[in-house]
């Protein structure tokens, strides 16, 4: 356990108003020295309330700035309360790990300099999904996808298995500085996905609800229809497998000398 | 119990009977979900950077 003064525990605030903050991570935010996090305004209020001291980054964020270099300054804001000799809170929405880079590296950078820190899990907006929609990952697997990554670089998809591609909304931004692109971009998804998906294959829109008040979104629409949907920065793109699994027969012989071999 | 108590009772208890809220609740709650606004979560999804793809084994 190391000596040095000052910590940071990073907790994740689930997808929905206090339905999905685990008490352990609660319990973190109302004994830190200080609360520093990146969430909806709401959440924000929420947190406020749990620990007065709570401080916000998304005063971070500005349109034209490289998201990276936000990013970088959500990290060096945490580290310097650290270094400060504070227990630090690092409150982020969904699980604090998922999609997630700043929480990471704060942790890693931590380490690295001898505080203690760990990271504390949630529940994400994927876990939200699975439940939704009711898709269970393990029946056929499930490929996830940052977006603008699937396009950008040559990945290879499974169209056996589901896709969920995330931050549709943001599809084909190599600025890294957009909050939103458009249907034009999205088009060049769709070019992208047909090469694998019939073009009137039905697709799903989902967004995940942050307050009990909210509904979830779950619009089903053929692929074809996608850059005319309407998306956003927390909607989610769900590919159902368009084809069968094909058994892989070399596999399976092998499998089936090993188990003649066991019976013997 | 102020707004975001009352939001945060919501999604925490199950059993939480709606019907119960008084008007001036229900006021104080749509406001709070009108001023809410998404907001980006913190990743980055161009390259990864060098240390990340060290971590990551990559082989060249």
């Amino acid at each position: 356990m190391s000596s040095k003064k000052g910590s940071i525990v990073v907790v994740s605030t689930g997808m929905t108003l206090g339905a999905h903050m685990t008490p352990r991570c609660r319990s973190y935010i109302e004994h830190a020295d200080i609360v520093i996090g990146s969430n909806p305004p709401l959440v924000e209020q929420w947190l406020e309330s749990i620990n007065p001291n709570y401080q916000s980054l998304q005063g971070l964020y500005a349109k034209g700035k490289h998201r990276a270099d936000t990013y970088r300054e959500m990290v060096d804001t945490m580290m310097a309360a650290v270094r400060e000799g504070k227990n630090v809170v690092g409150a982020f929405y969904g699980h604090a790990g998922v999609f997630a880079w700043a929480p990471h590296r704060v942790v890693k950078e931590a380490r690295k300099e001898g505080y203690e820190a760990h990271m504390e899990a949630g529940v994400s907006a994927e876990d939200c999904l699975y439940a939704d929609m009711g898709i269970d990952p393990g029946r056929v697997g499930s490929q996830h996808f940052e977006t603008t990554q699937l396009m950008k670089y040559q990945r290879q998809i499974d169209p056996t298995a589901y896709l969920i591609l995330w931050q549709v909304g943001l599809a084909g931004d190599t600025t890294v500085k957009r909050f939103s692109t458009g249907e034009a971009y999205r088009q060049v998804l769709v070019d992208l996905l047909s090469e694998h998906y019939p073009l009137e294959h039905q697709v799903a829109i989902y967004e995940c609800p942050f307050t009990a008040l909210d509904d979830m979104r779950i619009e089903w629409m053929a692929l074809k229809n996608l850059p005319s949907a309407h998306v956003s920065l927390i909607s989610t793109l769900v590919v159902p497998p368009s084809q069968k699994m094909v058994k892989n027969q070399t596999v399976l012989d092998k499998l089936a000398e090993l188990d003649l071999q066991q019976e013997l | 119990m102020s707004a975001i108590e009352l939001l945060e009772k919501l999604g925490a208890d199950s059993q939480f009977d709606k019907s119960q809220l008084t008007s001036e609740q229900i006021n104080d709650l749509i406001k709070l979900s009108s001023d809410d606004e998404v907001v980006p979560p913190p990743m980055v999804h161009d390259t990864p950077d060098d240390e990340d793809e060290q971590e990551d084994k990559i082989v060249q």
